[in-house]
């Protein structure tokens, strides 16, 4: 008989239960095996640390101890769960020796992450190796005017043309100008395709 | 007649009778079905764990099978449950599957991402009457209840989404279908080409949409339809 000993930091209780679920359902199928959810944080006796950063919004400000858990060196302990629009978090924390879990992966499996961490090797899900392939493209290779980069952070915030024009103190059909250039170096056609690059663009910045 | 197994004899009376309290148990025990589309897996367990608590029978449909599936249980009073944060490309079926099921006036609950309240607006626009944040996913889901319509409290943030709720009217067969072709990534020139309508129907049905789902900016438009088209970064 062999136990698992997890440590769950786990805030969000939806995460904690899918968790427990899939555990229970590994642990049907391995008679032989179990697991047991541990209180203290012990880095001798336990053999997965679960962090919850899905509501962290940057690397900065971290809990000391949260942060001192992703310097110790077997990141294998560790256990990352991720939502899949902290692109930016994941970039960040593939450097570092934990393993990473993105919550809303469509398909992974429990087994792999337990079987890992006994190997001492990190477990990165599928979504986070496809994020990290894809390095995010980030409009740093356009360059805007310091007027469009006003205009562009007016967009951003979801304001219209009209909107801006008073925020600034500009006419209709300067903005309508500036617009139509971000528009121009972003290579979009219409206000759809405008949404759906900006979107993307605040999504990366996460 | 009816062979006992353990007396080793033919009845015939109690047979009748063992059927009718059959009947009888299945009428009064039957548990509420319920129909789950979740493309992710940990959310799928924690919802399917929740619901279990509340003795709920559930089937999990695919989005292959989310027409015919639903179609099949047009007599029973059942509950249809979906998760749209991981639907990606198959956003516009699982719309068009909840708007055929609360045709047939069965209850709906739909789990929606972070986003803003247009969605929300949507979903009612859908006929939806359960609308929960999908981060709180468990805690909401344990107080669903079908008699009672609920709205994650996330969503009603904003003053004018929580104003403009009860406003919302359901959106017709045509509107939807413009809308979806909208978040295609189509203009009108291209749908009224593709459903062989004037331009002007399509207007015309894009201004009723948002009408209907008190739409008032461009902006809120716009970010309706990029989440329609089903954005989405894992993949």
């Amino acid at each position: 008989m062999f136990t698992f000993n997890i440590v769950s930091r786990i805030k969000n209780p939806t995460w904690y239960i899918g968790l427990t679920e899939m555990l229970n359902t590994m642990m049907l199928g391995n008679p032989l095996w179990k697991y047991q959810w541990l209180n203290v944080c012990d880095v001798t006796h336990t053999h997965l640390i679960i962090l919850d950063f899905t509501d962290v919004q940057d690397n900065q400000n971290l809990p000391d101890q949260d942060a001192l858990l992703l310097s110790m060196q077997s990141g294998y302990q560790l256990l990352v769960l991720l939502k899949s629009n902290q692109q930016h978090m994941a970039h960040e924390l593939y450097a570092s020796a934990c393993s990473l879990l993105f919550v809303d992966e469509r398909q992974f499996h429990i087994r792999n992450i337990v079987e890992l961490s006994m190997k001492q090797r990190r477990y990165i899900s599928p979504g986070i190796e496809r994020c990290v392939a894809c390095a995010p493209v980030l409009p740093l290779q356009i360059s805007f005017t310091p007027a469009e980069k006003k205009i562009l952070e007016g967009l951003c915030r979801g304001m219209n043309g009209v909107e801006i024009s008073k925020m600034l103190f500009r006419s209709q059909k300067t903005i309508s100008t500036h617009k139509r250039r971000i528009m121009l170096k972003l290579g979009v056609k219409n206000d759809y395709e405008l949404a759906t690059k900006i979107d993307f663009f605040q999504a990366t910045k996460n | 007649m009816y062979f006992d197994l353990q007396t080793k004899k033919f009845y015939m009376m109690e047979y009748i009778d063992f059927i009718n309290a059959l009947i009888s148990t299945c009428l009064t025990k039957n548990p509420p079905h319920l129909f789950l589309y979740e493309s992710r897996l940990l959310f799928r367990r924690a919802a399917r764990r929740c619901l279990h608590e509340k003795n709920y029978v559930i089937t999990d449909i695919g989005a292959e099978l989310l027409r015919t599936q639903i179609h099949t249980s047009k007599q029973d009073l059942s509950i249809f449950a979906a998760g749209l944060g991981g639907a990606g490309e198959d956003m516009s079926s699982v719309l068009q599957a909840i708007y055929s099921v609360s045709s047939l006036k069965n209850d709906i609950v739909v789990w929606l991402p972070e986003c803003s309240a247009v969605l929300m607006k949507f979903m009612l626009g859908l006929g939806v009457n359960h609308v929960l944040y999908e981060d709180r996913l468990y805690t909401e889901l344990k107080l669903f209840d079908p008699t009672l319509p609920f709205i994650s409290p996330y969503f009603l943030r904003e003053k004018s989404a929580a104003e403009s709720i009860r406003r919302i009217k359901k959106l017709s067969p045509a509107e939807l279908a413009t809308v979806l072709d909208f978040s295609r990534g189509l203009d009108v020139h291209a749908i009224s080409a593709f459903r062989q309508i004037s331009d002007k129907t399509v207007y015309t049905h894009r201004k009723n949409a948002m009408k209907n789902l008190k739409i008032e900016s461009a902006t809120e438009w716009f970010k309706l339809l990029t989440f329609l088209k089903g954005f989405d970064f894992t993949r």
